[in-house]
Parts: structure tokens; C-alpha cells; sequence
């Protein structure tokens, strides 16, 4: 059995409570063993790098940290996690200044830095280790004749991320593999706001609005998310939004994982799929 | 101290490049939320090689930058104006007098507060936090979509933490004392 | 060893040099040498005056050596030679120190400077005795020209040459001549049609009996050396015979695949047969039968319409490649670019919006032969209302290249003109710099400003379909406002890059390439024309980005080089080269696989290795190389570098 060390993410033990039971049912499904970093802590989000860069330094390295007393590869679920923590790894290679301020800090602390566990979104370890040939094999009920559109999310794909950060493929690919039928979608790495959801909801309303409204001009039944934050706004806050802006029709959000799930045989509860706000019942008729 | 706020930005990690921008503005065409700026990406910078310190750090603006990575992504110039965005929001909050907005103020230290308290983040108390801080009638505001999510089991009813306490605010604390360079 | 006269002369360089190194101190220093009979510090040593200096010393007081203490001998080595020859000395037994390049300007602390000056000019005395005389080579030449390529710069440098009464093989890749300049439709800043300018030069090339035109051919090989190259051309075989087709085009009607292959030269708006003409007014005006698209060739399986159509039985499907060798003089590499794909920056929409065109794509569509008879249609056939044209896609860009691609300002200025020209439609022009630099350009710019074209400065950013619509987002910086600005049609004008086979076309010549993947000249200032390898030359788009004025200048500048070859009858040969000693050789041919000019043989008999000293460049590569150390490289041999050595550590 493959291992992997991993890092939820404080949404996955919570508001992507969904998101969490599908990875654990797929890569069990997958004969892939996770096991959860010990005593993690919040990356900080978007949130810390606002206020203290060297704190937002801390917060990732003390996982990378805590994950380097393991073996095993890091996979991470979230892109807001996964854009965190290849950040700090990028930087203590990078600049000697955090390199030595966080080893200092950390020195005083009990905790050492003495490698770094390679980090790698579960998408991107599902394409190049899992690969695509085995996940058709694994294939029972193809989701025949479900129309998508794949949403990878902006912190995914941008300047450290591993797809085209214009044009992700991955995630198509994928959903292709499971027999869904990707549709052409210009918002795929648009950003949808996660960050400014509480504070500036006017400002993130019409990033999502734009991000919904494609999709369904498109003639999406649903939109397949790889992010634990993209899928609470697009879900979440879609009420309000489609308020908002006289807006007809819902679409539900769900996680690329749960789509592999269902396709592998999975039961819907096994995946948390009756967690979404939008509800899919109607759009996984078809299929199951 | 630095020669002026160029220099400044210059001195920390990403904001090395700045002096190459040529004001194309790739970054506020590509950025989804310049449409609500007054200072548009290209012109912050701008302003900042002209030595417009309050003026930058005083906006607004850069409380608006979602962190797309939209801009850095496709600068012709090699600008990491996501980083800059960071390294200006830092610069902002130290000087805290300078902040204007509540909600965001608020936001910010509810959500850093948690953190350096306990580790782990909870939505629920998030909001519940911030709600206090700013203005506990947004707590009814928010209370709709919180029950939604609590009948379909995505909130956490107790407060997560790390064990390791101590540790993390230790660390936390030993960063911040640095003047979180 | 006999005693030498040695002559130390130390450049001031103007304040370059004496600026940062005492040249008065070191001057003294040296002239405590014993065998150094004159040191002397000078402004200018390469003015006359300081030329005149050293050959009165060589002649007053017979120096029989001289060390010149100035800039980097690749300039004026050959300046300092030729003073030491007008004193009947042999130039080579002259050594440069360098201390502008090596010391002056790279040592910020005096003291340092002059004491490392010093420590080098010490290292040159000591070498300079162990110089010998060495005559120079010089070989005949072989009065032909080979050019490579058939574009804009190509038809020129090839015109030029034939007209001066010398033979030229002009080889192209494609099945016609012209290049890119033959796809469009209007020229800046005048406005002539290209084809009207550039046609009677096509047909000068049919014509010319100086000129053997290879289409459909590529260089495979090329040996020797400036002045006797022999070039090995591969020719694909067109499955028509040139002599009987008369070019009617019936065959291209008659085709089973008529209209389902995207025609490349109207860059995919239009569709042809396997069978067909290139374009109107093609030279040569012959038809080409496409093998990777005929049934009969790919399947073994068709009616044969074009053969039963074609009158003048000019249809062969026994036609195989030839191979053609040809023994020439100097090569003039005028292989021109490629477009940058658009698809390559995805926030542009193109591949994904029909109504995304990139600049040749505008072009065709302008040209009133191409693919819409001249008329500017959206892909439902329909003219559209308002039309954006985004500058620098893939330029300027370090995500993509780095360098601007300096046509592309002026392209869209006129893409502008045409547009409101054919359909009055309104026409935004996204742009970072303006960049009019050239003859009547800033004019032609003024003129489309006041025909009312909108220009607005910032990078268009993204092309989005909102509502159905084209929207073109941006900033407009000028006001400092994000704007999205509803289009019908997009033009992107594109990138120009080194084409995609540059790499293979410079390793097959032997010649180099410069950062932005362009072919690399010997000085980008004063000799943009020759490459490092003596007698091959470079033309137009080849060796960087250039609009039509530049390419032809240039094409007539590679000509002017070639031409020179031919007058002098002989070229002369650096006689710096390395010599085996057979007896040390031990024939493992190690030597063979790293000389990068292919200048050592193994001979059969002998089984030693030999040197061809006329392709030798003296690198030395080979007598770092040779295990045996049975290498010698004549000028740097073993004891001139040791003594070099011993003299700066002394
Ligand atoms: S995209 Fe880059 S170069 Fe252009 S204005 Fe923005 S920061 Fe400057
Ligand atoms: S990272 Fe911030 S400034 Fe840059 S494009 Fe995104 S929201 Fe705009
Ligand atoms: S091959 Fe025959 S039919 Fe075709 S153009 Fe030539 S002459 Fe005409
Ligand atoms: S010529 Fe103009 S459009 Fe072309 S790359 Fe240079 S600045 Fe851009």
C-alpha cells in the first residue's frame, strides 16, 4: 500500500467535512494510505501573509516541519493550503534571510527543520502517480452524459502550482477519464474571491457570480472543484448571489473527488454528497 | 532606514523587481477586482516609485486584492505584484492608525487572534468573533447561512486546537517580535 | 637564447584606462626588464601618431618583439600587426595585454589595477620571446553563392549577387519563393501592394540565368571552409515534372481531396486540394502534390483525377528526393521566422474564438486573392462593426521573448488603416509603447491617429466572449481605469521568432545562436552581417526581427560580403591552426569528436589523425584533448603559455 502523509486543512475537518470523506473513501477505494501530519496547525490562509510575512513563514514551515518527521510525500487538498505551503518552501530556498529566521525561530522552540516533504496537491498526485490509466480501470459506472465544466481555482495553477495557469488540463483530463462530458469553460482559473467573502462580499459576489453564470451559459449540471474555499463560495453563497443579481437556476459544486467516487461505485453518503448546500440529486439522477 | 519607499518595498522578498514595471498594466487588466480601485495595480506602483508612501498605504485598495496571483502570473516584466500586495498590506497594519475600514480591521484580527490563540481555524467562531468586533448585528446577518450549514453537518461544534499549544504560540510570538520582515 | 629587444607600449585609452591603472608607473616598472630596450606610455597607441611611434622603434632601435599593453586584441590586434609589418617585422611577433576589459574596467581599486596591469604585461614580455614568425595563408575561391531561403531577404541578396554576373543556388524549404512578405496585402508606411513590389523581383529569380532555384529543398550537410564550402541539398520530390506542367491548375480542380485541406498559405482560412498551386502569381508556377494529404500516396488508393486532368502529362508518382551538392564560396543564410502561436498565451481566446485572428491570418483576409477575396468578414460572413488589435502578443513578454519584435507597432498602425479603409469599422489598438521609428513611419501613425482610430496605452490583458460578444479587458493607463471594451473581431499581433528549426539549420552550418534563439552576428553594431564563421553570412528575420527596408538592406549587405569573397579571387586563412605529430598520434580519434569545425580526419592508411589546417580555426580544443599530447596549436603552444603563466605569477 502507497503512503502519503496529509494535510486537510482546518476546512476539511469542518465546513468540507463532505470533501474530507470523499479523499478518505476514494484513496481508500485506491488501496492509498493517508496519514494526517500530527498536531497540524492553520497555514494562515490569505489572512497572516496580510499582516506578518515571517509569521505567515511560521505557520506552513512548522508543518513541513512536523511532516519532515515522517516519510512520504505531503498531499494536500486545499489550493489555498497547497499555494501556503509550497510558498514557504519556495522562499527558505530562495531567501537566506527567512531560511535562517525561520530555523532561528524554530530552534527556539524545540522543533527543527531538517528537510522538507515534497507538497503535492491530491490532484496532482492522483494524475501523476495515481494516473489516469489506472483511475479507468477503476471505472464502474462511468458518469455517462454528465455535463461539466472543471473549475481548478486560481491558487492551484498560479506561479508555483503544477497545471497551465491559464488553461489547467488536468482536472478535464480527469473528469474526461471518469466518462463526464467536460465542457469548454474560460472561468476554469478565474479567481472566485475566497478571501474577500466576509469582509468585501460585493467584491466577491461578482467574482462568483461570473464564475456560475458561464457554467451555466455553457450548459454545465455541475461545476467539479479541486478547493475546499471555491466550493464554499460557489455553494455556500450562491443563494445570496443569484438574489443579488436576479439570477435563474442552481448549479451544484462538488468535489472532483466525490465525482471519482461515485464513478468508482462509491455510495453518495460514503462521499458526503448530501453535504452540499445545492443540492445534486437532480444532476447525479442519471448516474446513479 | 531606506532611501525612499522604493528602496523600502525593494528590500523585501519579492518586491526586488519593481524598478522593471514599464506601466503596461497586464496586472489591472488581469486582476478581477481593479475595477473597484482607485489605484489600479500598474498605478500603485506607480505611486510608490514616486514616493507616494501614504498615499499607497492609506488606500484602500490593497485590502481589495483577492490573491489571485492573476498579475504575477502574467506580468511581462517578471512582477511579483501579489508579493508587493502583501508586503504593502503588511506595512499598512503595522501602522494600524492608518486603517479606515472596520470590517476588514476586524476581520483580520479575529481571524489572526484565533490563530495565534489556538492553531487551527473554525468558521463558526470566526464569525462569531468578528461579528463582536465590528458589529454584532452581522451576526444575523450571517445566521441563515450558518444554520444551512449546521443542518448539513459542516460546522464544528468545538473549537479545534493543536496539542502543542504552547509551541505555536510561542513561534507565533518569536515572528511577531521580529517586526514580521 | 640569443638576447631579444623588446618594445613595451602601454595605452592610456584616453582616461579608460588611465583612469583606474598608473600606465606611467608601469611603464617605469617594466623598463627595468633587461631585454626591455623601450617602454613607453601613450594616449592613443592606436591613433597614427602611436602607430608611427612603434615603427620608428622598430626601425631606430631594432625591437625584434613588441608587447602592447591596450584594450582587447579582437579589435586592434590586427591594427598593431600591420604597424609591426609596415616596419618589415613579422606581425606575430606581437603579444596584447589586456588591462581595459581585464583590469581597467572590472578593478575599482587603483593600486590593485595597476599591480595586476603590471603582473600581465610582465606575463606578455616573457611570452613574446618565445614567438616565431608566421606567415599567413591564403586560399582560392569558389566564385559561387549558395543563399538559404527565399523570403523578402533571401530573393535580394540572391538578385544582387546574379546580377553582378555570378552564380547562385537559391534553396527554399517552401514549394514557392516570396516568404511572408508574398502573404500580405498593403506594405507600411506607402501602402504599396507587396505583391506588386515584390512579384517582378520573384519573377527576376524565375528568369535570371545566374540562378538555380531549388524549392521544396533544405541543406542537409555542409563541409569546408570560406571560400570552398560543399553543401549537400536535399530536394522533396513535388510528384510533378517542372518541365511539362504549364502551371493551368487543373489538376488542383480535379482533385478528389479539393477544399478539405487547410491551405497553409492562407495561413487555414481557406481550404485546397492535394493537388495544387500555391498561389496566383507562385514562383515557380507549378503545382505540388501534397504527400502527406494524396490518397495515391499515403493509401495506394485514389481515381487518379489529376493525372487523367492533367493535359500536359506532368504528373509522376515515381518522383523520388534528389540530392544535389553544391561547391560554393559563402553562404547567405536568410531563413527568416516564424509566427509566435497565439495558442500559447490562452487569455487571448485564440483557437477558441473564431472571430481571434492573429496578423498574417488579417493579412490573407485583406489580400484580394486570398481566402476572402480582399473583403474583412467574421467567421459568419458578416463585416464587423468594431474591431481591437492587441500589440507585443508573445513580445516583450518575459513569459514568452523577451526582445520587441519591431514590426509589429507598425503592422497594426496599418491593420488599423485597412480596416477602416474596407469597412469604416471602429478600431481600438491596445498598445504599450508606440514604437514608429523608421522612414515616414511617426507619419503614417499621425495619419491613421487622425482617420480616428482609438489608441489606448496598456497591454490588452484578456479576451473574453461576454454575451456572445468579443470584450477586450485591459487598462487603459492613460486614464487609470480597468476597462472591457465589446469587439467583433480580435487581430493579435503576434510574436516574431526564430523559426523552429534554427537550432538544426546552426548546427548544420557550424554557426551560433544569441540569447533570444535569433542567428548570432560577429558584432550586433558594426558587423550585423557576418557570422563568427568566416563566409557565411545572415539576411533579414534570421538574425533578429526586421521589417521589409531593413531585410532588403541587409540582403544586399550579405550580397556586398559574398561579392567581396569573389572580387579578391582568394581569401586569407588565420594561420593559427594545429598540427598533429604523427609519431605521438596514437590514432584513438578523440580529437575527431571534439573539434566542432569537423577539421581532423583519420587517414585510412596511416590510421593517424590529420588536420585540415584550412578549416582549422586554432581553438585548441583538440590539444587540450589529445591524450597523447601529440597536438600542437601553432601561436599557443605549450611553452608561450607556461612562459605567459611563469611572467604574471613572477
Ligand atoms: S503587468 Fe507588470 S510591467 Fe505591466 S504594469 Fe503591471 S507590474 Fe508593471
Ligand atoms: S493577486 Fe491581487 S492584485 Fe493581483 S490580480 Fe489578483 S486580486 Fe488583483
Ligand atoms: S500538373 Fe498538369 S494540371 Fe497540374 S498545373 Fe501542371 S500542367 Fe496543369
Ligand atoms: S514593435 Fe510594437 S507591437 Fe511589436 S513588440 Fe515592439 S512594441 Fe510591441
Amino acid at each position: 500500500m502507497v503512503a502519503y502523509q496529509y494535510y486537510p486543512g482546518c476546512s476539511l475537518h469542518a465546513s468540507a467535512r463532505d470533501y474530507d470523506e470523499s479523499v478518505r473513501g476514494v484513496l481508500g477505494h485506491l488501496a492509498i494510505k493517508l496519514e494526517e501530519v500530527p498536531d497540524w496547525n492553520c497555514c494562515g490562509a490569505t489572512i497572516t501573509p496580510s499582516l506578518n510575512q515571517l509569521q505567515s513563514q511560521i505557520l506552513p514551515a512548522r508543518n513541513l516541519a512536523l511532516a519532515a518527521e515522517n516519510r512520504g510525500d505531503l498531499v494536500v487538498p486545499c489550493n489555498a493550503c497547497y499555494m501556503s505551503l509550497k510558498k514557504v518552501q519556495h522562499n527558505m530556498v530562495k531567501y537566506k534571510e527567512i531560511r535562517e529566521g525561520v530555523i532561528d525561530i524554530f530552534s527556539q522552540a524545540g522543533l527543527s527543520l531538517t528537510g522538507m516533504p515534497e507538497v503535492r496537491h491530491l490532484l496532482e498526485m492522483i494524475m501523476e502517480d495515481v494516473g489516469l490509466a489506472k483511475v479507468k480501470e477503476m471505472v464502474t459506472k462511468p458518469l455517462k452524459d454528465l455535463k461539466i465544466v472543471s473549475y481548478s481555482g486560481c491558487q492551484l495553477v498560479r506561479p508555483l502550482g503544477f497545471d497551465d495557469p491559464e488553461d489547467p488540463q488536468a482536472l478535464d483530463q480527469l473528469m474526461e477519464a471518469l466518462g463526464a462530458k467536460v465542457l469548454p469553460f474560460s472561468q476554469k482559473s478565474h479567481c472566485c474571491g475566497s478571501s474577500l467573502m466576509t469582509t468585501q462580499p460585493e467584491l466577491a459576489f461578482k467574482m462568483v457570480d461570473s464564475i456560475l453564470e458561464e457554467a451555466k451559459k455553457v450548459g454545465a449540471e455541475m461545476v467539479v472543484v479541486t478547493c475546499p474555499m471555491c466550493q464554499l463560495n460557489l455553494d455556500a453563497y450562491q443563494g445570496q448571489i443569484n438574489n443579488k443579481f436576479n439570477r435563474t437556476g442552481q448549479l451544484p459544486i462538488i468535489y472532483f473527488t466525490q465525482l471519482m467516487g461515485l464513478a468508482m461505485g462509491l455510495s453518495k453518503s460514503q462521499l458526503g454528497i448530501q453535504r452540499g448546500i445545492v443540492s445534486s440529486n437532480k444532476a447525479l439522477e442519471k448516474i446513479v | 532606514m531606506f532611501k525612499d519607499f522604493t528602496s523600502e518595498i525593494m528590500s523585501y522578498p519579492g518586491g526586488e523587481k519593481i524598478t522593471a514595471c514599464m506601466q503596461c498594466g497586464t496586472c489591472t487588466g488581469s486582476c478581477p477586482t481593479s475595477h473597484a480601485m482607485q489605484y489600479t495595480p500598474r498605478r500603485l506602483i506607480s505611486l510608490i516609485r514616486a514616493n507616494q508612501r501614504d498615499t499607497v498605504l492609506q488606500s484602500l485598495d490593497i485590502w481589495k486584492c483577492a490573491s489571485c496571483y492573476s498579475c504575477t502570473t502574467r506580468c511581462p516584466r517578471g512582477i511579483k505584484f501579489t508579493d508587493i500586495m502583501y508586503i504593502l498590506k503588511n506595512l499598512a497594519w503595522k501602522e494600524q492608525s492608518k486603517m479606515e475600514n472596520k470590517n476588514i480591521a476586524g476581520f483580520y484580527n479575529a481571524f489572526q487572534g484565533l490563530i495565534e490563540k489556538r492553531g487551527r481555524m473554525n468558521e463558526a467562531e470566526l464569525i462569531m468573533k468578528y461579528s463582536f468586533q465590528t458589529n454584532p448585528v452581522k451576526l444575523l446577518e450571517f445566521a441563515p447561512l450558518g444554520m444551512k450549514m449546521l443542518l448539513k453537518g459542516r460546522a464544528a461544534f468545538s473549537a479545534p486546537s493543536v496539542r502543542n499549544q504552547v509551541q505555536l504560540q510561542k513561534i507565533m510570538k518569536l515572528a511577531q517580535e521580529r517586526g514580521g520582515e | 637564447m640569443s638576447d631579444h629587444k623588446i618594445g613595451v607600449y602601454v595605452c592610456h585609452c584616453g582616461s579608460n584606462i588611465n583612469g583606474v591603472v598608473n600606465c606611467a608607473k608601469v611603464t617605469e616598472e617594466i623598463g627595468k626588464i633587461g631585454e626591455v630596450v623601450v617602454a613607453k606610455d601613450y594616449k592613443y597607441m592606436c591613433s597614427d601618431p602611436g602607430q608611427e611611434m612603434i615603427k620608428n622603434d622598430i626601425k631606430e632601435k631594432g625591437l625584434d618583439r613588441v608587447v602592447i599593453a591596450a584594450c582587447s586584441p579582437r579589435m586592434h590586434e590586427p591594427t598593431f600587426r600591420r604597424a609591426l609589418e609596415g616596419a618589415g617585422l613579422n606581425g606575430y611577433l606581437l603579444e596584447m595585454a589586456n588591462i581595459r576589459e581585464h583590469v581597467s574596467w572590472v578593478t575599482k581599486d587603483k593600486e590593485e589595477a595597476t599591480k595586476k596591469a603590471l603582473s600581465l604585461v610582465k606575463g606578455a614580455v616573457k611570452r613574446v620571446k618565445l614567438h616565431e614568425p608566421i606567415e599567413e595563408r591564403e586560399v582560392p575561391v569558389t566564385n559561387t553563392t549558395l543563399v538559404l531561403g527565399g523570403g523578402i531577404s533571401g530573393i535580394q541578396a540572391a538578385l544582387q549577387v546574379a546580377e553582378a554576373g555570378h552564380k547562385v543556388y537559391l534553396i527554399e524549404q517552401k514549394q514557392y519563393i516570396g516568404g511572408n512578405m508574398a502573404k500580405f496585402d498593403k506594405t507600411f508606411p506607402t501602402l504599396d501592394c507587396a505583391a506588386c513590389i515584390l512579384t517582378p523581383k520573384m519573377v527576376d529569380v524565375g528568369q535570371s540565368p545566374n540562378i538555380e532555384l531549388y524549392t521544396s529543398s533544405e541543406v542537409i550537410k555542409v563541409d569546408g571552409y570560406v571560400g570552398n564550402f560543399t553543401v549537400t541539398v536535399r530536394e522533396k520530390p513535388r510528384y510533378i515534372n517542372h518541365d511539362k506542367c504549364t502551371g493551368c491548375g487543373d489538376c488542383a480542380s480535379a482533385c478528389i481531396m479539393k477544399n478539405r485541406i487547410p491551405h497553409e498559405f492562407d495561413e487555414g482560412l481557406s481550404k485546397r486540394s492535394a493537388a495544387y498551386i500555391p498561389f496566383p502569381q507562385a514562383v515557380p508556377l507549378k503545382a505540388v502534390i501534397d504527400d502527406g494529404n494524396c490518397l495515391f500516396l499515403t493509401r495506394k488508393k485514389c481515381t487518379l483525377a489529376c493525372v487523367k486532368a492533367c493535359g500536359a502529362k506532368a504528373i509522376n508518382f515515381n518522383q523520388h528526393e534528389t540530392i544535389h551538392e553544391f561547391k560554393v564560396g559563402s553562404i547567405i543564410l536568410a531563413t527568416g521566422f516564424d509566427l509566435f502561436d497565439a495558442k500559447r498565451a490562452p487569455q487571448y481566446g485564440y483557437g477558441r474564438y473564431a472571430n481571434v485572428i492573429n496578423g498574417l491570418q488579417f493579412e490573407r483576409m485583406t489580400n484580394a486573392s486570398g481566402p476572402t477575396s480582399g473583403h474583412i468578414t467574421l467567421a459568419d460572413g458578416t463585416e464587423p462593426k468594431s474591431v481591437a488589435v492587441i500589440h507585443c502578443v508573445g513580445s516583450r513578454d518575459e513569459n514568452y521573448n523577451k526582445y520587441c519584435s519591431r514590426v509589429c507597432c507598425m503592422s497594426s498602425v496599418k491593420f488599423a488603416h485597412l480596416v477602416k479603409d474596407h469597412c469604416d469599422a471602429e478600431v481600438y489598438e491596445f498598445y504599450i509603447d508606440m514604437r514608429t521609428f523608421g522612414k515616414g513611419y511617426e507619419e503614417f501613425y499621425n495619419r491613421v491617429q487622425e482617420e480616428g482610430v482609438h489608441f489606448v496605452r496598456g497591454k490588452g490583458a484578456e479576451v473574453a466572449q461576454i454575451d456572445g460578444r468579443l470584450v477586450v479587458i485591459a487598462e487603459d493607463t492613460l486614464l487609470g481605469q480597468y476597462r472591457e471594451i465589446p469587439v467583433d473581431m480580435v487581430i493579435l499581433n503576434t510574436a516574431l521568432e526564430p523559426r523552429v528549426d534554427a537550432e538544426k539549420v546552426a548546427q548544420t552550418l557550424g554557426i551560433s545562436r544569441s540569447g533570444d534563439g535569433f542567428f548570432m552576428e560577429s558584432h550586433i553594431k558594426l558587423d550585423p552581417v557576418t557570422t563568427t564563421t568566416d563566409g557565411i553570412y545572415l539576411a533579414g528575420c534570421c538574425q533578429s526581427p526586421k521589417d521589409i527596408p531593413d531585410s532588403v538592406a541587409q540582403g544586399s549587405a550579405a550580397a556586398a560580403q559574398s561579392l567581396a569573397i569573389i572580387a579578391t579571387g582568394k581569401v586569407k586563412i588565420s594561420p593559427i591552426s594545429a598540427s598533429i605529430d604523427s609519431e605521438q598520434c596514437a590514432g584513438c580519434r578523440i580529437c575527431i569528436g571534439l573539434c566542432t569545425y569537423r577539421a581532423i580526419k583519420l587517414n585510412e592508411e596511416t590510421l593517424r589523425a590529420e588536420i585540415n589546417e584550412a578549416v582549422c580555426k586554432g581553438c585548441g580544443t583538440c590539444a587540450a584533448g589529445c591524450p597523447s599530447g601529440a597536438i600542437r596549436v601553432s601561436h599557443f603552444n605549450d611553452d608561450q603559455l607556461l612562459a605567459q603563466i611563469e611572467g604574471v605569477l613572477a
